[in-house]
């Protein structure tokens, strides 16, 4: 018998968004409304049309010219809160803000914050021919209602809270996936921060049936050292280390009376408050006040009801910050899980009206998350006016950065209709992942394939936000550049393209002007700039007709360019 | 540069006498440096300069490679109970390997490995990081180590990645630990014994090298956003990254991956298979410089059952790679500067099980096994260590995991003692303290 690697092959099948939106805009095409659209699009801001190759290799001795092509001209306004005290900060730090963002860098934004996946052709089309001025509001809004949105946050709290069925973690597949399940469900009913932490700091029970049972056993080997330290990383944005040696000692013992035996079903453990009294009744927690443990009362409850507090300010600050990271990719605490002395918040003010918002709403994570949304802060362009010396950590642009693992495959299946094979080295006997389920959505981190391991998928491994490795390297370059697989993929989409492009002996300029229409709209949901537009008819030649080499070729480069590859 | 503060104050120490030594928790140092070592003992650092692993995914028998037992029995030899000779007198080897007993003069085997571990996974993670799994840190596996301490900060400066796996990664653990992606192996993909062997990111079919450069070209030209944030440090970092990977792609690393430059004869003394061209490749890789290539070994050592039968089958193409790759190496003066190191995560019982539902295989086994070293330097034709008659327990000298891969680390040239250099500032030794017998330095 041979069993010597236990590999389960999980085979994931995605259809195609593509046939929808394909006839959407089919119908459209008949119209003629893109060429119209089009001219619409171009015709608002930008520099002046330029003439020939010649002005467009002048245009970029000066990229910022090109500017425009990526913010508004100011007619839309976003102003709240938010943005005084960040225009106050930077009056202060002597730094100038970026104006907003345009609509189309605007909508491939929100959709990859709060989805995980790029708007698809017919969203980013009928986004920029809205005219209603509230529609990035509208949009936000609907987002924030979207199972994306609930899938890709739920990851984001699963690489916290490390969701891993194997080494070095081991909660089994089972386990994973009731852990999982219970999560989603807290994105899911936008439970209140307060009522979730409760919950997992108080769960009793069995791994496999208690989902938040599973996050004193996420800590592989359960001592109360490690407990400690995750409890202060996930509710108090901090060390263990970073506090004073009272503090750890103290807290350290408060989790000292948790058990988890095993059970007579396989791999079932049981986790438990043992009743045996601690060494001493006072305890000192992190804001230097004191909480009074009884002898017969469960440690756990004590420091709940203290971390729950509505004056525990570290703790109201941990998940706005925590919150405010998932949107800029930094914190105004950076790194998020690193409070302490030396790393004070960019903006302190932030963090007191944050708080203020988050106790006037219960707890409600969705509703920071709405207000941050729809700040001109948020809304600005990623364009530094200066030259990215302090601007994204002050938050004068938006913060660039390379998409994680998880959300590249998936804008990958989504936009190439490609299929994707993963595979776990250990046996997952309850593991079964349908079509249709995005890799974002995969409950255990266990389960994987060479693309995610590549692109820095976070291991789960110790929960720190640095688990996830967002930084570039050359192998990530090769794959893009040179890789099979990738021009397997970019090939996927001639087909796709080509039939948008009407046949017969039409205007050749007005057909080539169509096909990057729809390449630029897939892939980065815009319109090519005329320079763009000017330097592709260069290179192919605007008195022949492209072949499917000259399509790919084209797919290929701009699958290949920063603009594709980075959230901006 | 290695830090070596804590290693100076150490031997100081060590110099006046004084008994602050347990706090390193090495009994390496209590044996060596503090008993017998009054003066400055530094370690003796080798100067190899590559590893070529050949791990035996699955645990290899050592009753049937390196440590036959032919006095045990039929209840553990088998059907296989005449050792052969080899070119080392008094050594003797499994006679299903006549070709690596006919070099057995150049190199050394272990015949007393052991950790005790009988899963595959916990063993694997002892055998490539030298520690024991579980606490809240992953360590890196060996490899990464040397990618580490031999790669791009000690001035390696190839197009080619310095810590490669042919062609699959080696299991389920990240295998660069904490030390993060940057150590991570590159797995090559593919298969070197089809006619043209496509290593993923270096060999792309279908594009040829005038359109791949038209397409690069291409891609200067579109990227209008990429050179309006060109001062974005994320923007500096991935133009970095794409400058190194078109240096790759233009430059004549590629070719390294290219087999048809070699001689038929040559690729034919290997073995037409894929495991046989990997040992070939893995020769191509480690002339170009490549501190590690490690080769994942699959299919046939995790002989539970027909355990003849799949030896019978897989084990001449290993013995002719395995062998033609040292002699391969020492025609073209690389194998002083190159260790082999061959070995799985455990070895397997070495009583037979004839019952159902196994009726003649052999089970995981880490109380006891082989390994074998050679190259880089290292003292060979030796046996260090000894299994007792049934080869089921150490009878001489146990070798722990991190004794050998210390040996490795010490024999590159560098402390494994020292600490490791790593930006999350963690304070570990590179390697595990070596166990009570310390680091195999009978090979040095």
């Amino acid at each position: 018998m041979q069993n010597f690697i236990f590999k389960n092959r999980i085979k994931k099948e995605t259809n195609s968004f593509g046939l929808v939106w394909q006839l959407v805009f089919l119908a459209l095409l008949s119209c003629g409304t893109l060429s119209g659209f089009a001219q619409e699009q171009l015709a608002g801001p930008g520099p002046t049309k330029p003439k020939g190759i010649a002005g467009a290799n002048r245009l970029m001795e000066n990229p910022k010219l090109f500017w425009k092509f990526f913010e508004s001209d100011n007619r839309v306004q976003a102003r709240n809160t938010i943005d005084t005290i960040v225009a106050d900060g930077m009056k202060i730090k002597k730094l100038t803000p970026s104006p907003l963002c345009n609509d189309a860098v605007f909508i491939r934004r929100v959709y990859y914050d709060l989805t995980g996946f790029p708007p698809s052709f017919t969203d980013a089309y009928n986004f920029l021919r809205d005219t209603d001025k509230n529609k990035r509001a509208k949009l936000i809004d609907k987002l924030l209602d979207s199972k994306d949105y609930i899938d890709y946050r739920t990851m984001l709290w699963c690489d916290m809270l490390r969701v891993k069925s194997e080494f070095p973690i081991n909660l089994w597949p089972n386990g994973t996936m009731i852990y999982y399940r219970w999560l989603r469900d807290r994105v899911r009913l936008n439970t209140p921060w307060t009522d979730m932490c409760r919950e997992l700091i108080l769960a009793d029970g069995s791994n496999f049936r208690v989902g938040p049972s599973n996050f004193y056993r996420a800590v592989n080997p359960h001592t109360p050292e490690g407990i400690a330290d995750a409890v202060v990383r996930f509710f108090l944005g901090t060390r263990l280390t970073s506090l004073t040696s009272e503090q750890q000692k103290d807290m350290i013992a408060l989790f000292s009376r948790i058990t988890i035996k095993k059970s007579a079903e396989w791999k079932e453990e049981i986790t438990y408050w043992t009743r045996q009294p601690l060494d001493k009744k006072n305890f000192k927690m992190i804001d230097s006040s004191t909480i009074t443990v009884d002898p017969e009362q469960d440690p756990r409850e004590v420091f709940a009801n203290w971390l729950i507090r509505e004056d525990n300010h570290q703790f109201n600050y941990t998940i706005v910050n925590r919150l405010w990271y998932w949107l800029f990719g930094r914190g105004i605490v950076q790194e998020p899980d690193d409070f302490r002395k030396g790393n004070p918040p960019v903006y302190p003010e932030l963090f007191n009206f944050l708080e203020r918002e988050l106790l006037l709403t219960n707890y409600d994570m969705k509703h920071i998350t709405r207000l941050i949304l729809n700040s001109h802060t948020y809304q600005q362009s990623s364009i530094a006016r200066l030259d990215y010396g302090d601007e994204e950590k002050y938050f004068a642009s938006y913060p660039i950065r390379r998409h994680p693992a998880e959300i590249l495959q998936d804008t990958f299946i989504k936009i190439f209709d490609i299929k994707v094979t993963y595979k776990s080295e250990v046996p997952e006997p309850f593991t079964y992942i349908p079509d249709q389920i995005r890799t974002a959505a995969i409950s255990d981190s266990g389960i994987t394939n060479s693309f995610l391991e590549t692109f820095g998928r976070a291991s789960r491994d110790s929960g720190l936000m640095a688990d996830r490795n967002n930084k570039t390297s050359q192998s990530q370059q090769l794959f893009f550049l040179n890789s099979t697989e990738m021009n397997n993929w970019t090939k996927n989409l001639i087909a796709q393209i080509n039939n948008f492009i009407p046949s017969g002996k039409n205007d050749r300029a007005a057909k080539q002007d169509q096909l990057m229409n729809v390449v630029w709209m897939t892939l980065l949901s815009r319109l090519p700039t005329p320079p763009e537009r000017i330097v592709l008819r260069q290179t192919f030649g605007s008195n022949r007709d492209w072949t499917r080499e000259d399509v790919h070729d084209i797919i290929w480069a701009v699958v290949n360019t920063k603009e594709f590859l980075c959230q901006h | 540069m290695m830090k070596t503060g804590r290693r100076d104050f150490l031997k100081t120490a060590a110099g006046l006498g004084a008994f602050g030594l347990p706090t390193i928790g090495s009994s390496f140092y209590q044996s060596v440096l503090g008993a017998q070592a009054p003066a400055k003992k530094a370690k003796k650092l080798g100067k190899a300069k590559s590893v070529i692993q050949i791990w035996m995914w699955g645990g290899p028998s050592q009753l049937e490679t390196f440590d036959p037992k032919p006095g045990a029995g039929k209840s553990y030899c088998g059907a296989w109970d005449k050792p052969i000779k080899t070119s080392v007198p008094g050594l003797e080897f499994s006679q299903s390997i006549p070709l690596l007993a006919s070099c057995a003069d150049m190199f050394s085997v272990l015949r007393s490995v052991t950790h005790g571990d009988f899963g595959h996974e916990t063993a694997a993670y002892k055998m490539q990081t030298g520690r024991t799994p579980g606490g809240n840190l992953v360590y890196p596996a060996i490899g990464a180590v040397v990618s580490l301490m031999k790669g791009y900060r000690a001035g390696y400066d190839s197009a080619i990645p310095p810590y490669i796996v042919l062609t699959n990664p080696l299991g389920r653990f990240s295998e660069c630990g904490f030390l993060g992606t940057n150590y991570k192996p590159y797995a090559t993909g593919s298969d070197p014994s089809r006619e043209r062997f496509l290593a993923s990111g270096f060999v792309l079919e279908g594009v040829d090298e005038k359109r791949q450069e038209q397409r690069l070209n291409l891609l200067d030209s579109v990227d209008l956003y990429g050179k309006i944030i060109d001062k974005n440090e994320l923007a500096k970092s991935l133009e970095t990254a794409r400058i190194d990977a078109f240096g790759v792609l233009t430059g004549d690393e590629v070719k390294t991956f290219d087999l048809s430059l070699e001689k038929e004869e040559i690729r034919k003394s290997y073995g037409m298979n894929k495991f046989g061209q990997s040992c070939l490749m893995a020769r191509r890789l480690v002339e170009k410089g490549v501190p590690y290539v490690a080769i994942n070994y699959e299919g046939g050592w995790d002989t539970h059952g027909k355990h003849f039968e799949h030896l019978t089958r897989k084990q001449p193409e290993m013995d002719q790679a395995v062998s033609f790759l040292f002699k391969d190496l020492r025609d073209r003066n690389l194998l002083d500067d190159t260790i082999v190191w061959w070995g799985g995560e455990f070895g397997r019982t070495p009583k037979m099980d004839y019952n159902s539902p196994w009726f003649g295989g052999r089970g995981h086994y880490g109380t006891c096994f082989c390994h074998m070293i050679g190259g880089g330097g290292l003292k060979s034709g030796l046996a260090i260590g000894e299994s007792d008659k049934t080869a089921e327990h150490v009878a001489k000298r146990a070798i722990e995991p991190q004794d050998l891969l210390g040996l490795i680390c010490m024999q590159l040239g560098f402390d494994p003692d020292a600490k490791m250099p790593n930006d999350k500032g963690f304070d570990v030794p590179t390697m595990a303290p070596a166990s009570a017998e310390g680091y195999v330095t009978e090979l040095i």
